[in-house]
């Protein structure tokens, strides 16, 4: 009885791990219709937010599924390149913000290295898309959330730096930094924090006036979210930024650079 | 008015009245006790009424007699008081000063007639005080009739008592203050001193207030009264900061001899004291930076002795300290520095030994002072100590603090002065270099000072033994972390002389010292790479050899690369009208030595002969032949501006005031300025590293720690060398960071991690 129960259990969640199985299902007094239910509501969708937690043998992928895979893959992974034309086929683009929300996603942790074939698969499956159409919703609705939703906007904020940092590096020259912050702070406004233009004019030409050489920290990445988190506008700096604080130089001297330019600062 | 309780008790032989009644005895008692406040002592039978007493105390009647002899004390005071004290009363306060002694006289009198009084009462009572008072642990019959004087007389008269005192004391205060002298007479100084002894004789309140009459009520009032009048009865106005003070040491002075001579010494001290608080939180507090000015200008040490001695209150004791410190601080701004002249360093060493002679001046006034000496460490609380090297060496501290940098530069070069004079003085090295302690920015002062040793040991401007005491000294003031470069140069100059004296006796056409410097002890940021090419005279060439193959035979393992820029030439040449030695670059040199073999030479040909590189070549072309200070060589043809087709020769019609030429390359106005921005670049990097080495070696212990404590505590730890700033620490953290020392913490960025 016991085991029939443990039998169709493992049959229907795919779940390799016997003892798993069993301690739901006495959990449920071995009622397999709630131990399922319980195993759903706790694992799927929460437990198994990355792929390396979803089940690897005995998945039954969808063809469909496997042959967009194949369809960017080259000797078993996606490279960069392979996944330029993806992002491509998904109509983005490797500067749109939703590119960096896929690539959380997927868990891609360094945009150069390779996409294996398990986490793309697994990571799909999950979220329950076949092809290229049903991914496209899933992105945008991730689209929806970063512009909605701040916890996940600063998610993703904080995913980008290692995500673009080279390998053996720990910086990002200035270029792309800035790039990267007129995305998330200047374009389009339509993302959650939204910073009064008076303040984010002058912190890109005082960018621009630093040495081309300047390069980023991850430290300054952060606390560049911190800073424009705390003070939006040229009044709030005004009135609450410290510069015997533990802000980094770069900020400290952009105020200074207020200062000297900004008329009345 | 201490009784003699030593008389014998007897019991009566025959016992009268033994079993009357009391009121009959109390009668016959009475008539006894009306006799001793008649005057009549003569007629008492002292025999008759001790047993009259006996008998009554032992047919247990002592409760009624206590209570009778009380109502007779009082009854007796009662009317003695209104037939003698009450007319000499005086109606107010605003009568005169003659009334007033007046009643104090006879209030004395009547005081000492109604205790004698009592005394002789007592006397009778003897059995009595001792059998049954003592028994019952009641006042004895002395101190009842005491007790009774207090309540019948002294309580009711107890404010005309007080105020008549107060009233003379004050109006001898007045008079005092104009006759400097005591006014009162003996006699009344004696008629105050027994009513102050009577008012410790009576208790305050009530029969068992451990207080007297004088410490509980006298006292108290006496204060209040006298602070008053120290307060409002003196006038300040035409009086100057000194005399002010003056008159106030003249009334302490005053007071205090008044006071000890009339009342009891505790007491008398209590008022000095707080009249002398009075002065000092009042006008003393207004007048103290008049007088700070005043006793620092004239350097009058006894004043100074008695503005510090005058009083003990702490917040006084600091605003004098910190009023002389001001006032020194300030006497060192006044030192004026030559801007305009063009020896900037002789400017600036005299400005050293301006500020020196103060400082020496002041430490001796000071001290001769003792000033602070005396003073407790006060402000310890705060983290001072009075020394007087501290009030002078603050003073100092925070003049230098004014312009941190330039101190520093301007005491290096004091130094470089001195000790390229012929006859530097020890004693005034040894003066200056105790200011070295309050350079708040010592790192640049050593950053300096090296520089300048550098060029006097290279060009031999000074004197290894001058060199090495100041090094001793300033190891001795600042410790050896400062010197250890410092030492090495000399070691570097010393072992340098040894080693050419290895070297192999040759046809010796010049002299020549060389100077083996190891790399890392020099100030030398970037030596010319096309030094090891250069094409030497044969001579040169020679001893260069010679000196590299000693060298390599004594420390094998080492490397010798020679730095030409560092050097100096100097030729002896006979002019047409004068011969003179002509000290010069080591470049300058080998240009000038190419015209040994030829009379003329152009820029390309002298580069062929020297392989000096273009821009080199033409800076001491530039210096040679168009400088106007020294125009050595002719150019042809004589433009500003070099080309490599321009030809040279010696000017043989050159001549100089002195037989000793010193020629200086021509630099740039860029190159300085260059030069100042690499020194500070210099300064900034490695003020960096100490820096990164104090935040590591603070928080590696600790692991975590927030920015402020962090920036605090490295502060502390680099103040002997330079003062931190926040820009220098951020610079550093974020350096630290970078590199991953340190880590920020996720969820609160003011906390900083040591990664391990």
């Amino acid at each position: 009885m016991e085991e029939d129960a443990i039998h169709d259990f493992i049959e229907l969640t795919q779940c390799r791990d016997r003892k798993k199985a069993e301690r739901y299902l006495r959990e449920s007094h071995w009622n397999v219709n709630y131990a399922l239910n319980d195993f759903y509501d706790k694992e799927v969708g929460n437990f198994f937010s990355t792929y390396k937690d979803v089940p690897q043998d005995n998945v039954v992928y969808p063809p469909e599924l496997i042959h967009v895979f194949d369809q960017y893959s080259e000797a078993g992974v996606i490279t960069f390149e392979g996944m330029i034309t993806y992002i491509g086929d998904l109509s983005l683009s490797i500067d749109d913000l939703v590119t960096i929300c896929l690539a959380q996603l997927l868990g891609w942790e360094n945009l150069l290295a390779p996409i294996t074939r398990e986490q793309f698969l697994a990571q799909w499956f999950l979220q329950g898309c076949s092809t290229i159409n049903e991914m496209k919703t899933v992105l945008a609705d991730l689209n929806g959330k970063l512009e909605k939703d701040r916890g996940y906007f600063k998610e993703i904020y904080m995913y980008t730096f290692p995500l673009l940092v080279e390998p053996d590096q720990n910086k990002l020259d200035a270029a792309s930094t800035i790039e990267y912050w007129k995305l998330f702070f200047d374009q389009e406004k339509k993302y959650p924090m939204i910073i009064d233009q008076e303040l984010l004019d002058p912190w890109f030409v005082y960018l621009g006036e630093q040495s081309e050489n300047m390069s980023v920290t991850e430290d300054i990445w952060k606390m560049v979210y911190q800073f424009f988190n705390r003070f939006r506008s040229l009044g709030d700096v005004k009135q609450g930024y410290d510069e015997m604080a533990a802000w980094p130089i770069l900020i400290d001297e952009f105020i200074e650079y207020l200062q000297d330019t900004v008329p009345n600062f | 008015m201490a009784l003699s309780k030593r008389i014998k008790i007897t019991v009566p032989q025959v016992l009268a009245n033994s079993n009357g009644k009391f009121s009959d005895s109390w009668l016959v008692l009475k008539e006894g006790l009306d006799k001793i406040y008649t005057d009549c002592i003569e007629d008492v039978s002292y025999q008759d009424l001790y047993k009259l007493v006996y008998s009554l105390v032992i047919n247990e009647n002592g409760e009624l007699l206590y209570k009778h002899l009380k109502e007779y004390l009082v009854e007796r005071l009662t009317s003695s008081m209104v037939e003698t004290l009450m007319p000499e009363i005086p109606p107010n306060q605003e009568e005169g000063l003659e009334q007033t002694w007046t009643f104090l006289i006879k209030f004395d009198q009547f005081f000492e007639r109604e205790a004698k009084r009592f005394k002789l009462v007592a006397d009778v009572m003897i059995y009595f005080d001792k059998v049954y008072c003592n028994a019952q642990r009641i006042p004895e019959v002395f101190d009842l009739g005491l007790n009774a004087f207090r309540d019948t007389v002294v309580f009711p008269l107890k404010d005309n008592l007080n105020e008549s005192i107060i009233k003379v004391i004050n109006n001898a205060r007045d008079e005092g203050q104009i006759k400097r002298s005591f006014v009162l007479e003996a006699v009344q100084i004696s008629v105050l001193k027994s009513l102050f002894h009577m008012m410790e004789t009576i208790s305050a309140e009530k029969n068992d207030d451990p207080n007297h009459f004088y410490t509980g009520i006298f006292e108290p009032l006496l204060i209040e009264r006298s602070s008053e009048y120290y307060r409002n009865n003196v006038d300040w106005t035409d009086y100057t900061a000194l005399q002010t003070f003056e008159k106030m040491g003249a009334m302490i002075k005053f007071e205090k001899a008044f006071m000890e001579g009339l009342i009891n010494p505790d007491s008398s001290h209590k008022l000095i004291d707080i009249l002398t608080n009075t002065f000092v939180s009042g006008k003393l507090k207004d007048i103290l930076g008049e007088l700070i000015n005043e006793v620092m200008t004239s350097k009058d040490r006894t004043l100074l002795q008695r503005l510090s001695s005058i009083s003990e209150d702490e917040e006084y004791r600091r605003d004098l300290v910190e009023g002389v410190k001001d006032y020194i601080s300030r006497d060192f701004y006044s030192i004026k520095l030559d801007e305009v002249t063009r020896k900037k360093a002789i400017a600036a060493a005299k400005w050293v030994s301006d500020l020196v002679e103060k400082f020496e001046q002041y430490s001796s006034f000071l001290k001769g002072a003792a000033f602070a000496e005396s003073i407790p460490s006060n402000t310890a609380n705060e983290g001072h100590s009075s020394s007087i090297a501290s009030v002078l060496g603050d003073a100092t501290s925070n003049f230098f603090a004014d312009d941190p940098m330039q101190s520093a530069q301007f005491v290096s070069l004091y130094f470089d002065v001195q000790l390229k004079a012929s006859k530097p003085s020890k004693a005034e090295l040894g003066n200056v270099v105790m200011l070295l302690k309050f350079l708040s920015e010592k790192d640049e002062f050593v950053n300096v000072y090296k520089q300048q040793l550098s060029r006097r040991l290279l060009h031999q401007r000074t004197t290894i033994d001058m060199e090495r005491y100041m090094i001793n000294r300033i190891k001795d003031e600042m410790g050896s972390f400062f010197t250890l470069k410092l030492e090495s140069m000399l070691r570097d100059v010393t072992t340098s002389s040894e080693l050419l004296k290895s070297l192999p006796e040759h046809e010796k056409q010049f002299e020549f010292i060389p100077q083996v410097l190891t790399m890392t002890a020099w100030p030398f940021q970037n030596l010319n790479d096309f030094d090891a090419d250069l094409i030497l005279p044969r001579e040169l060439q020679k001893v260069k050899e010679n000196l590299e193959v000693a060298y390599n035979k004594k420390y094998n393992q080492r490397v010798l690369n020679w730095a030409h820029k560092l050097g100096l030439i100097e030729i002896s040449y006979r002019f047409e009208k004068s011969s003179h030695d002509l000290a010069m670059s080591f470049y300058a040199g080998l240009i000038f030595l190419a015209f040994e073999e030829q009379d003329e030479l152009t820029t390309e040909k002298l580069q062929q002969l020297t392989n000096l590189p273009e821009q080199e070549l033409v800076k001491q072309l530039v210096t040679l032949a168009v400088a106007p200070r020294y125009r050595i060589l002719l150019k042809e043809p004589n433009t500003k501006t070099i080309r490599m087709t321009d030809t040279f020769r010696v000017n043989e019609r050159y001549t100089a005031a002195t037989k000793s030429v010193r020629i200086q390359t021509v630099i740039s106005p860029n190159t300085i300025s260059n030069a100042v921005q690499d020194k500070n670049s210099q300064l900034d990097k490695e003020r960096t590293i100490v820096t990164n080495a104090a935040i590591v070696r603070i928080l590696k212990p600790s692991r975590q720690m927030i920015f402020d404590d962090l920036f605090d505590q490295a502060k502390k730890l680099v103040e002997q060398r330079f003062t931190l700033t926040k820009q220098t620490f951020k610079r550093s953290i974020d350096h630290l960071i970078d590199k991953e020392y340190v880590q920020r913490d996720p969820n609160d960025h003011e906390v900083y991690h040591y990664i391990t």
